[in-house]
């Protein structure tokens, strides 16, 4: 403030008062920029605003004065009326104005400390949380992994491996259908033997019956022989043993060839009952296990390509896998902000104590001493060495130029 | 179901199957196969036959064998699918010609 012309500046401000405090304001923002620091500027701009009307208010009674005294001089002049307002300083509006300000920073100091604790519990909430979705998803890779190595490797020699699995079961079959044609081939082909087997049996009876005809023929040919040993009577009697042994023969040839029909015959049935088995062998109907090789050959198409299928799978989940590792990181990294904001909070509750200090000084002061202009230019003075001891400590406090700029180990 | 047979002049003959190939089919098929002169090829024509099962099969293998095994030469013409998918499973064209 220009002190040489005090009442100019003064009446200035009194008609613009708005023009002090955002003048105060647009100074202070370079330095604070925070809404917390616009309570100082407020405070400060405030404070000065009152010292200013009270030294306005204290020349305009010096100036009267002088003019009152001029005009007993002069002793021909009317007293003048000039309003000599009564001087009360600053102080009690300072000191009420420090409670309501000082109250307001004590409870700016209580939000800011549990802004901090909350965040610092985020935080720490979702370090952990990142970390357990990390390694939850490793673990779950890993299984994944471990599961198709089983399915397409087997643990052992002995234990299930799709594509073996595969393989055999097409072989087995393939050797399963190679048998049941060659049942096939060789029940019709025995058949077909049992077949001409019937057709010599037949011939063999039709020779059996030709036999038994030759015996009917002789055993009638010794009949008429008995007979014409008969008629010729005494002569005759040598050759009538002859006819009844004839006979004999004839009977024992005919019992002969009935017992040789009659063995005969039980092996035509025993070959009947041969046929029977044989025909039911060849006659079954056995595409029940060509139909199962197709079916097989199917599913293990499908089992190849399910493996196969398998294997894309897990590349994908691997592939995801390491992106979520990566975003993870990221995340852990980016919660390293809660460090920066935990440091910025403290500068902010430090620069709360600073004006709350300076504010109770100020305020102290003037209920104490005496105000005149010379307590103002003490004051104007500390206001600007506690500027520019601020300035100062800003300038030494570390500041944190990136977040990125340190990276993180996240394992 | 009828199997004929033609013969033709240089030795090889020719194997008609229409209708149903199954084991009701094989004392027909018996007497086509005494014809087959060994060491000679052999068509079988089987766009008439309708089904064929594993009976029938085995009597093609003795087809096979008449006409001199693994030396013989024996083709197989037409077939709809169903019966061409059961050569294929029988693996049939290892051991025959199927055009």
């Amino acid at each position: 403030m220009n002190r040489d012309h005090p009442t100019d500046l003064v009446s200035f401000l009194r008609a613009h008062p708005w023009a002090l405090l955002f003048s105060l304001l647009a100074v202070g923002m370079p330095f604070y920029g925070d809404v917390l620091l616009n309570v100082l500027t407020a405070s400060v701009a405030l404070g000065l605003w009152i010292a200013i009307g009270w030294e306005a208010t204290t020349a305009a009674a010096a100036s009267a004065a002088q003019n009152g005294r001029t005009a007993a001089i002069a002793a021909s002049a009317p007293v003048q009326e000039v309003a000599a307002p009564v001087a009360i300083g600053p102080g009690p509006m300072l000191s009420s104005l420090e409670r309501l300000i000082s109250h307001e920073l004590t409870e700016s100091t209580n939000e800011i400390g549990q802004s901090r604790r909350l965040l610092a519990d985020a935080v720490l909430k979702l370090d952990g949380s990142f970390h357990s979705l990390n390694n939850d998803s490793n673990a779950q890779y890993a299984l994944l992994l471990q599961l198709t190595t089983d399915m397409s490797q087997g643990h052992t020699e002995e234990s299930l491996n799709l594509s073996r699995f595969a393989h055999d079961s097409t072989e087995i079959l393939s050797y399963l259908i190679e048998l049941v044609l060659d049942v096939s081939k060789q029940s019709l082909k025995t058949l077909y033997t049992i077949d001409d087997m019937v057709v010599q049996m037949d011939r063999i009876f039709e020779l059996l019956a030709q036999v038994q005809k030759i015996a009917d023929q002789t055993k009638l040919l010794a009949l008429n022989a008995n007979i014409e040993a008969a008629r010729a009577g005494a002569a005759g009697r040598g050759f009538s043993v002859v006819a009844q042994e004839v006979q004999q023969l004839a009977n024992h040839s005919r019992r002969l060839n009935e017992m040789i029909s009659s063995e005969t015959g039980k092996t035509k049935a025993a070959i009947s009952e041969v046929r029977e088995t044989v025909s039911n062998v060849a006659s079954k109907d056995m595409n029940a296990a060509l139909e199962a090789k197709k079916r097989v050959d199917l599913m293990t198409n499908e089992l190849l390509i399910l493996e196969h299928m398998l294997a894309g799978k897990v590349q994908c989940a691997s592939a995801l896998s390491s992106d979520i590792r990566s975003n993870v990181a990221i995340a852990v990294q980016a919660l390293q902000f809660e460090d920066i904001t935990r440091q910025v909070l403290a500068h902010t509750e430090e620069r709360l104590a600073r004006i709350n200090d300076l504010l109770h000084r100020l305020s102290h002061s003037f209920a104490v001493h005496e105000t005149n202009g010379d307590l103002l230019e003490t004051w104007r003075e500390k206001v600007e060495h506690s500027r520019r001891e601020w300035q100062e400590l800003d300038h030494r406090s570390v500041r944190q130029q990136s977040m990125s700029s340190g990276d993180v180990e996240l394992f | 179901m009828t199997i004929s047979i033609q013969l033709g002049n240089d030795g090889s003959s020719t194997v008609r199957i229409d209708g149903r190939f199954d084991f009701q089919a094989h004392k027909e098929f018996r007497s086509v196969l005494d014809r087959i002169l060994p060491g000679n090829k052999v068509a079988v024509v089987m766009s008439g036959t309708e089904y064929m099962d594993s009976s029938a099969l085995g009597m093609l293998l003795l087809l096979r064998e008449k006409a001199g095994g693994d030396g013989a030469i024996v083709e197989i013409t037409g077939g709809n699918d169903a019966i061409r998918n059961i050569l294929r499973i029988a693996n049939f064209h290892k051991l025959f010609r199927i055009a």
